[in-house]
């Protein structure tokens, strides 16, 4: 576990596994070009990483005074849980404290937990859910674009946007990777990443957004 | 949904690589695959896409999946996904494969629109 500093006002708790080559490759753009973000924005950034990434390590730091934000990168192993190293349920419907996502915003690029843990992280009073339906497909000659987009989401909210505002800007990001992937001719990469934003849940995703909280939930 | 292009273009035009305009984008009423490029001429008896029955659609991405010089597929869940890994999930329509039966469509689509709009803005490609 790394864990980058001690717990304060404005915090984001990152959980990334890394332990094989979807998780390893997310896992290396977010030090690059996600946390980073949140650090110039003035934003403490503690991280769960790698073997730090499992429930026995998560559960408490969620709770820290101070924590607003929760992203990361594991497999949903089912639409019920997030898992962070080795498939270790970091969250899992039934299997959490109210206290984990309360009063927070929360983003994991992680397959199918915007069915299941999305809404019910939602009932426990979190603010926001960003999650995807079904399985996140990339390619491994662009992944950094797939990851860039989904990665807008953390950089948007850094940037002080509502939960609705962060949707449009996610969504402008994709449209132009689709088209600049079409106009290279690689239409399969643009099919691929325009299938991955259908599959987005968020507050403004879908008419009955609401599962997944408030389209006005904010960071600052 | 994705935002649909704007009246004026604002983006770069799709690229439709010879790659694409080979590749078989319906059927004929004999069952027999048509090139996006025959099929824009108009010239042979080509079945609508969205008349395809679902053996067809699954039969259609499957053989697109074997023409692409440069599969490259990573499934979060499944990991890297290698054509013939591909096609046998296409092949028996697992979760994954539909998923990737829906891309396939979404780029025959996507071609055929385009192309179309070629052809009657310039009479030709």
């Amino acid at each position: 576990m790394a864990r980058s500093s001690s717990a304060s006002r404005k915090t984001v708790v990152g959980i990334d596994s890394n332990f094989d080559d979807f998780t390893l490759a997310a896992f290396q753009y977010r030090e690059r070009k996600v946390y980073p973000y949140f650090q110039r924005k003035g934003f403490t950034v503690d991280k769960y990483q790698g073997s730090g990434a499992q429930r026995i390590f998560v559960a408490a730091g969620t709770t820290d005074p101070g924590v607003i934000y929760l992203t990361g990168v594991g497999h949903g192993s089912d639409p019920y849980t997030f898992t962070g190293q080795h498939y270790d349920p970091v969250f899992q419907v039934g299997n959490y404290t109210p206290d984990e996502p309360k009063g927070k915003v929360v983003h994991f690029l992680s397959c199918k937990t915007g069915l299941r843990l999305g809404p019910d992280f939602v009932e426990h009073g979190c603010l926001a859910f960003f999650g995807y339906a079904d399985d996140f497909l990339f390619t491994s000659e662009d992944q950094d674009l797939f990851f860039e987009c989904d990665s807008e989401i953390d950089r948007a909210f850094a940037d002080g946007l509502t939960a609705a505002q962060v949707y449009e800007r996610v969504k402008a990001l994709f449209a132009k990777r689709v088209a600049a992937f079409r106009a290279r001719g690689k239409q399969d990469e643009a099919a691929q990443l325009e299938s991955d934003f259908d599959l987005l849940r968020c507050p403004s995703s879908t008419p009955g957004g609401s599962a997944w909280g408030d389209p006005r939930a904010r960071l600052i | 949904m994705l935002p649909k292009r704007a009246k004026r273009r604002t983006e770069p035009r799709s690229v439709i690589k010879k790659v694409q305009w080979d590749m078989p984008v319906t059927y004929d009423p004999h069952n027999q695959p048509i090139s996006l490029r025959d099929y824009v001429k108009g010239d042979c008896e080509a079945l609508p896409f969205s008349s395809l029955s679902d053996e067809q659609r699954v039969a259609l991405a499957a053989k697109r999946i074997e023409l692409r010089p440069d599969f490259d597929c990573v499934s979060v869940l499944a990991g890297v996904v290698s054509r013939s890994r591909a096609l046998q999930e296409v092949r028996a329509k697992s979760e994954l494969g539909r998923r990737l039966i829906e891309i396939e469509t979404r780029v025959v689509l996507h071609l055929i629109d385009e192309a179309q709009k070629r052809r009657r803005s310039h009479g030709q490609e």
